[in-house]
């Protein structure tokens, strides 16, 4: 008797630390610090990512000096695939390819980077709810959940590193639930110093081919230049880039648009049409990207994002070209 | 020449109004084409863009990025297949055409998407039609999914991703995107979403 009386406050003890809610507001505390977290710490570990019931394995060693971040991401199954992002450049080294492709980033990102996403915008367009705190990676985590309330965007469940803030899982969910990409931290670890060395590739990159970016002119781009404009956008969207983009697959400047709704976002190419050149028409996939291109005229546009089928084929299909 | 030149280098710089007449006449001119290609090259070697790399020869990568071959990042890019767009489209979707789509684009990973207005047609044959005709426009359209067009679609994830500011909310997606998936995704059939 005496024993069922001790253990019932200690049973509700425990259901409250396990079932600990976190309270609406903190969402966007948490986000924030999701987002400092991935810029503004150190954090070398392993992670699998997946889609297609596909699975791989990478490193990721993310390194933050005075200067800005130096980041590697290593594919360790396979090709030996890697990405290095040092200050603007973005540098994709392709073994399986004897090819090195080297890009540029936003010229206007600054450091440390802004929290980019707004509360009160993201509620109009997303649900959000927490669930049970669970561990992953060895680290305890919080479990955030951000339900689409249309069809146009895929939801997120994340996991969220309860003492840093490092994102250590996330699953993309489709509108039947079901997971369209994810990925998740197997093992991490924070250290306070990381050897430059740890940073630069081991791999014969010099006998590769070499691609470089030719040039990003964003500035001078903007007005009359711009002469699309898009239709049909889902709720929420708004536009974020418009540029001129010399891009390394294309022999002509590219037109770049793009819109977000703070958490997804749609980028459509403009591309004159060359003689020869081969381009997407129709839809493409790959795990939570899609992709949609098609001809206007002696143009060719392709849209891209990390959104279902339906929007890039909806934006897509509602450009079109403003004479000026 | 001059007077070309010259107009190159200001539409390098923004400076020209009429962009898309300049840019018309650079796709139509082949050897505008390769100056302006030349003076990009130039530009960076300048801004100190290429001496990132100490140990690339410039000259190697001059006359490499003046030859047209792409860069292959395939094959992370999977076309549609005809079933999932005959989910998308709803109501098209019979039983029976269901099947054979199915076999079809499980034998074929990289099919190409018909669109739905074939695939309509298709369901209201009979099954050795349906077949036919899907065969027909895999074959036809499977010409066109280039090597070409798959570097080209990753060129525009990796801008994608780095002019998007949600990129980070997505912890290290973007990315693993790029690196992942090399080779078995392209020789295995695979189930379409």
């Amino acid at each position: 008797m005496i024993n069922k009386f001790l253990s019932l406050p200690f049973f509700l003890l425990i259901s409250f630390s396990v079932f600990a809610d976190h309270p609406k507001e903190d969402v966007e505390k948490w986000l924030a610090k999701m987002h400092h977290a991935s810029h503004m710490i150190n954090y070398d570990g392993t992670f699998v990512y997946g889609q297609n019931n596909e699975m791989t394995s990478m490193q990721i060693i993310h390194s933050v000096g005075k200067d800005g971040e130096l980041e590697r991401l290593i594919s360790l199954d396979g090709s030996g695939r890697e990405v290095i992002r040092s200050g603007d450049t973005v540098t994709c080294i392709l073994p399986d390819q004897k090819s090195v492709v080297v890009d540029k980033t936003r010229p206007d990102s600054e450091f440390p980077p802004k929290f980019p996403l707004k509360i009160e915008q993201l509620s109009k367009v997303y649900d959000f709810h927490f669930g049970k705190d669970s561990m992953v990676a060895g680290q305890k985590a919080i479990k955030l959940m951000i339900v689409p309330k249309d069809q146009y965007r895929y939801g997120h469940t994340l996991w969220v590193d309860m003492k840093t803030g490092l994102l250590l899982k996330d699953h993309l969910v489709g509108k039947n639930n079901e997971i369209v990409e994810q990925f998740m931290f197997t093992q991490i670890n924070y250290p306070e110093f990381i050897d430059k060395e740890r940073l630069l590739s081991k791999g014969e990159n010099k006998k590769y081919t070499w691609y470089n970016a030719k040039d990003i002119d964003s500035k001078k781009d903007a007005g009359e230049s711009m002469s699309w404009k898009v239709e049909s956008l889902p709720p929420g969207f708004v536009p974020d880039v418009k540029r001129h983009h010399n891009m390394t697959m294309s022999d002509m400047p590219v037109e770049h648009l793009m819109f977000s709704d703070g958490l997804s976002s749609v980028s459509i190419f403009v591309e004159k049409q060359m003689q020869n050149s081969k381009n997407l028409i129709g839809g493409s996939t790959m795990g939570a990207v899609n992709a949609y291109g098609r001809n206007i005229g002696n143009y060719h546009i392709t849209v891209v994002g990390e959104v279902p089928h339906v929007t890039v084929k909806m934006v897509g299909d509602s450009v079109k070209h403003v004479d000026n | 020449m001059n007077d070309k030149t010259d107009k190159l280098s200001s539409l390098m710089d923004g400076e020209v109004r009429d962009q898309d007449a300049w840019f018309e006449r650079l796709a139509k001119d082949p050897e505008m084409l390769q100056t302006w290609k030349r003076y990009h090259i130039v530009r960076d070697a300048m801004k100190g863009q290429l001496s990132e790399h100490p140990k690339l020869d410039i000259s190697a990568a001059v006359s490499e990025a003046l030859k047209d071959e792409p860069v292959i990042f395939t094959p992370v890019w999977k076309r549609l297949s005809p079933r999932y767009l005959m989910k998308q489209a709803g109501g098209l979707a019979v039983a029976a055409a269901v099947g054979t789509i199915a076999v079809l684009s499980l034998q074929q990973t990289q099919l190409v998407s018909p669109d739905s207005s074939v695939i309509a047609k298709a369901a209201n044959n009979t099954v050795t039609l349906q077949q036919d005709k899907i065969r027909q426009v895999s074959f036809t359209t499977r010409e066109k999914l280039d090597a070409a067009v798959e570097a080209k679609l990753s060129g525009y994830l990796v801008n994608h991703n780095e002019f998007s500011k949600s990129t980070r909310v997505s912890g290290v997606m973007p990315y693993s995107r790029i690196v992942s998936f090399v080779s078995s995704s392209a020789e295995k059939p695979q189930n379409d979403k």
